[in-house]
């Protein structure tokens, strides 16, 4: 009875058996089957990094190296200068001080001769041409005063 | 121990005809079947490289996804099982005449670990020996338990044939 039980329903369950679809079958079997090309991905990485391994041989061979390596170096130099030197020393201006061009003229200080009125402005830095020894001869006097310049006539007459 | 590597899911195609007849008989429907041998492949695909072969086939490794997928499922969804009525009922439910139900319907009202058994022995097609092996019982323990489920299969079987016609034929009766 048992054994004519299996017979009957195990038959028919094996008949039976759950069957998916072939459209079903064939998405799952797609999404297995994708990470393959991760795969393919993979052995292009792969070859890359051959490439660039004969490539770093060869530059060792030819002493590329070497230049190569000096370069981040001399690199770091020049930011490390950048950043050292102050802002305002590295935009001076550099000038020649002690030049035939500036001894002809020695230091001297400002007159204001020819350029406008004493009392406009700051005059603090600028001198009366009128006052002390500013050229050549002496200091003009009263005598020397050519024309009407007073109340007086100083004239010889 | 080393690994024995192996791509579990060389050969798809029939690991796809396999699972999904172990799922669709521990499940009640073939849309919730369909669902859950989906995200056991996607599961497979992401720890593929955790396979051992020494540790087991690749079917029963995507059983025991499946299992846990299946926990899962019923977990989120706890009423997941029918009861006889409830399918004769909704198989009647317009028409007010009562059909023989399937025989896929009568797995359906078996109890979970039945019709883990029914999967494992008439969905995989494994043999006893492996059964035991997956769920950890004794080979004797696995036939007793297979033709308890078989009789509970008959019985169900025939209480829907009686409803259909009193003293009529019980399906899977020899003519």
């Amino acid at each position: 009875m048992g054994r004519n039980v299996e017979d009957e329903i195990g038959h028919e369950l094996r008949e039976s058996r759950p069957i998916p679809t072939d459209e079903y079958i064939a998405s799952v079997a797609g999404s297995v089957r994708g990470p393959h090309r991760v795969r393919g991905a993979g052995r292009r990485l792969a070859v890359a990094a051959v490439l660039s391994a004969i490539a770093l041989v060869a530059l060792a061979a030819t002493g590329g190296m070497s230049q190569a390596s000096s370069a981040p170096q001399s690199v770091s130099k020049i930011v490390k200068t950048a950043f050292k030197s102050k802002p305002a020393k590295a935009q001076k201006l550099n000038t020649v001080s002690n030049s035939a061009a500036q001894d002809q003229y020695g230091d001297k200080e400002k007159c204001n001769s020819g350029r406008g009125n004493l009392s406009e402005g700051d005059d603090s830095k600028l001198k009366n041409p009128h006052e002390g020894a500013t050229g050549p001869g002496d200091p003009p006097t009263v005598d020397c005063d050519p024309g009407n310049s007073g109340d007086k006539n100083r004239g010889g007459d | 121990m080393i690994k024995r590597r192996r791509d579990p899911l060389a050969d798809v195609e029939s690991l796809v005809r396999d699972v999904y007849a172990y799922v669709a008989y521990r499940v009640p429907n073939h849309a919730d079947a369909e669902e859950i041998t989906s995200a056991v492949f996607e599961r497979a695909v992401r720890y593929r490289k955790r396979y051992d072969a020494s540790k087991g086939s690749p079917i029963a490794w995507m059983i025991g996804i499946a299992r846990t997928q299946i926990a899962e499922q019923q977990s989120r969804r706890p009423h997941g099982e029918l009861e006889l009525t409830e399918i004769v009922d909704r198989a009647d439910l317009e028409t007010r005449t009562v059909e023989r139900i399937s025989l896929h319907d009568a797995v359906r009202a078996l109890d979970d670990r039945s019709r883990e058994l029914i999967g494992l022995r008439y969905g995989i097609g494994l043999s006893t020996r492996e059964i035991a092996q997956e769920m950890c019982l004794e080979e004797n323990a696995v036939n007793v338990a297979l033709h308890r489920a078989r009789e509970r299969l008959r019985a169900i079987m025939t209480t829907s044939a009686s409803i259909e016609t009193p003293g009529g034929l019980r399906r899977g009766s020899t003519v």
